[in-house]
């Protein structure tokens, strides 16, 4: 089961800041919600424990991602892998950043692909558990990198 | 009423007329429902109230879809309205079943019946979302004759003092305004009110959650002990109450049956996606004829059903530009238990199917066809049972004199 995510995202802070941070693997582990636990293969190459609960398909999946596309300082792809809780997922995502003013725009976009236990759910609730998801990510990245 | 081909051209014609405005309102519904689905699901699977809808509704204005502009709302038309609660529809019953009450049965009764001062103080607060309206007709022993309900009323000089109790009433325990039925110790007549849910006298007795699903609605036991209210409450004229609550579940059903579109397309949507992943016996299930069986099948129904409700929606808007005309008005009467008969056991039939093809998780709420099965059920009972839709229409054939429900 696919299904496509995409915003923009306006964080007040410099590319370089961001950017540097958004292909941090360690920067990246203290943005996820619900990480049990995280490791370091390289500077590319990261891989999470994250704590699902959607009624009763609860447990923990576990992702290996990597960094991709790296162009510094506006474009990178983050790749992610996974299986648990009955459930396999495969997340393609992309970022873009742009100068606006003394802040930077972020236009992203996700391909997530399902399947197992979580893929019955359906897209709209997916799709809309995901964005939340999203939203919390992108806020605790704010959080940290905006003064 | 003869249906000529020229009428149904004419109808047909009118399905282009929406107009700026309105395709301004449909967005807002279609934004409000794809931002409902996660808290509808969320509450869903806790199997409570989902009170975060109605703050959501108000926040993209679509509380007063049908109440006249005068009053704060869109003023919308019928089919624009229900073409609003096809959409809700695709998001579950649980919503359908609060904006049908709160509009239909609640918001386009008072302003069908209710005096000048009445709409100027209730409809603005009920467009913006600050209070809910409910509907009580139904007694734990009167359903589907709402003629032998027993809940009274007596008169003394200022207020009318009603007593009884309201069994299964959507939006009962979170409604500000309730549109009451009872009948006068006097004479037997049966009237409407509009009552304050503040009064003293007014409990609400049980809020009913163990139902077989329908989660995130609220359902509620209402008891009026000795409830003054004044004279001002009275809903259309003394004693013809009937009327009034006749009138509004013409709208309902109308609200019903199109919530019952949503809950197909839903459906057909939600299979179509889990047919193309799902792989068995080295393929997509969407692949193996059976499975297409049911897919057609609930492509079907929904066609089916499609037009008899646009229409139940497009008649009622040439009745509301011609609201004395008797002959009209039983026609309209008949489309709606029409469309709403077709509407409902289809739902009911295509979330059947969407189960089958989802197998056995899809019989879990976790799976948006697994809701939408116990949900719909309560549509082919709720403001009219399957029977009740069926004699009705009968009789509209036959004539009055072959009313057999009564
Ligand atoms: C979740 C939910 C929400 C509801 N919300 C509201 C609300 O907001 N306001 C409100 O007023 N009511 C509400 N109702 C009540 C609903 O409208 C009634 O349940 C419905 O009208 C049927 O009445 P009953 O349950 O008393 O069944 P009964 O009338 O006892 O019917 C039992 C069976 O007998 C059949 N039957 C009855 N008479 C005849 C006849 N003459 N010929 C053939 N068959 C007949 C019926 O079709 C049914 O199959 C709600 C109900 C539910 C379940």
């Amino acid at each position: 089961m696919k299904f496509h995510l995409a915003g923009k995202v306006k964080i007040n802070a410099p590319r370089d800041n961001i950017f540097a941070s958004l292909s941090n693997p360690e920067f990246m582990a203290t943005c996820i919600p619900d990480l049990q636990s995280f490791s370091v293969a390289d500077q590319d190459h990261f891989s999470a424990k994250i704590r699902v609960g959607i009624g009763m398909i609860r447990g923990t999946i576990e992702m290996r991602f990597s960094i991709e596309e790296k162009k510094p300082i506006s474009h990178a792809r983050l790749v992610g892998e996974g299986s648990g809780a009955g459930s396999k997922m495969r997340i393609d995502s992309v970022f873009d950043l742009l100068p606006a003013g003394d802040s930077t725009e972020m236009i992203w976009a996700a391909d997530a692909d399902l399947s197992g236990l979580i893929a019955g759910i359906g897209g709209p609730v997916l799709k809309g558990q995901s964005e939340k998801q999203v939203n919390q990510i992108f806020q605790n990245v704010r959080s940290k990198l905006e003064n | 009423m003869e249906e000529t081909f020229q009428k149904t051209v004419e109808r047909v014609k009118k399905l282009n007329l929406l107009k700026e405005d309105d395709l301004k309102l449909l967005q807002r519904v279609d934004a409000a429902s794809a931002e409902l689905v996660n808290s509808e699901y969320e509450s869903y699977l806790e199997r409570k109230f989902n009170d975060k809808a109605i703050p959501l509704l108000s926040r993209y204005k679509v509380m007063g879809i049908p109440i006249d502009r005068r009053y704060g709302g869109d003023g919308a038309n019928s089919l624009v309205h229900c073409l609003a609660m096809q959409r809700f529809g695709q998001v579950g019953m649980g919503i359908v079943t609060l904006v049908d009450v709160h509009q239909f049965l609640g918001s386009l009764t008072l302003q069908q019946w209710g005096t000048e001062e009445q709409k100027q103080r209730i409809l603005p607060e009920a467009a913006e979302g600050k209070s809910v309206l409910a509907y009580a007709l139904t007694e734990p022993e009167a359903g589907s004759d709402p003629s032998s309900m027993a809940s009274s009323f007596e008169t003394n000089d200022d207020a009318y003092i009603l007593n009884g109790s309201k069994y299964l009433i959507s939006n009962g325990s979170i409604a500000k305004y309730v549109v009451v039925f009872a009948r006068s110790k006097i004479d037997g007549a049966i009237s409407a009110f509009i009552v304050d849910s503040k009064t003293s006298g007014f409990e609400v007795a049980m809020r009913l959650s163990e139902k077989l699903g329908l989660f995130t609605s609220d359902t509620a036991l209402l008891e009026f002990h000795e409830m003054a209210i004044p004279k001002d409450a009275l809903l259309g004229k003394l004693g013809k109450g009937l009327s009034v609550a006749y009138s509004a579940l013409l709208n309902g059903r109308i609200g019903i049956a199109s919530g019952c579109i949503g809950v197909m397309e839903d459906c057909l949507n939600s299979c179509v996606e889990r047919a193309k992943y799902r792989m068995q016996h080295g393929k997509e299930i969407g692949k193996h004829q059976l499975i297409q069986k049911h897919l057609a099948h609930i492509a079907t129904d929904l066609e089916s059903a499609r037009w008899p409700v646009y229409l139940a929606a497009i008649m009622k808007d040439e009745l509301d530009a011609d609201l004395k005309n008797a002959e009209l008005l039983r026609s309209v009467d008949r489309q709606s238990a029409t469309a709403k008969l077709i509407a409902s056991r289809n739902a009911y039939d295509a979330a059947d199917r969407a189960v089958q093809i989802f197998g056995g998780f899809g019989y879990s709420i976790l799976s948006p066809v697994g809701k939408h099965l116990v949900d719909t059920r309560v549509a082919r009972i709720y403001e009219g049972t399957d029977e009740i839709m069926e004699l009705k229409v009968a009789s509209s054939i036959l004539g009055k004199e072959f009313e057999a429900y009564k």
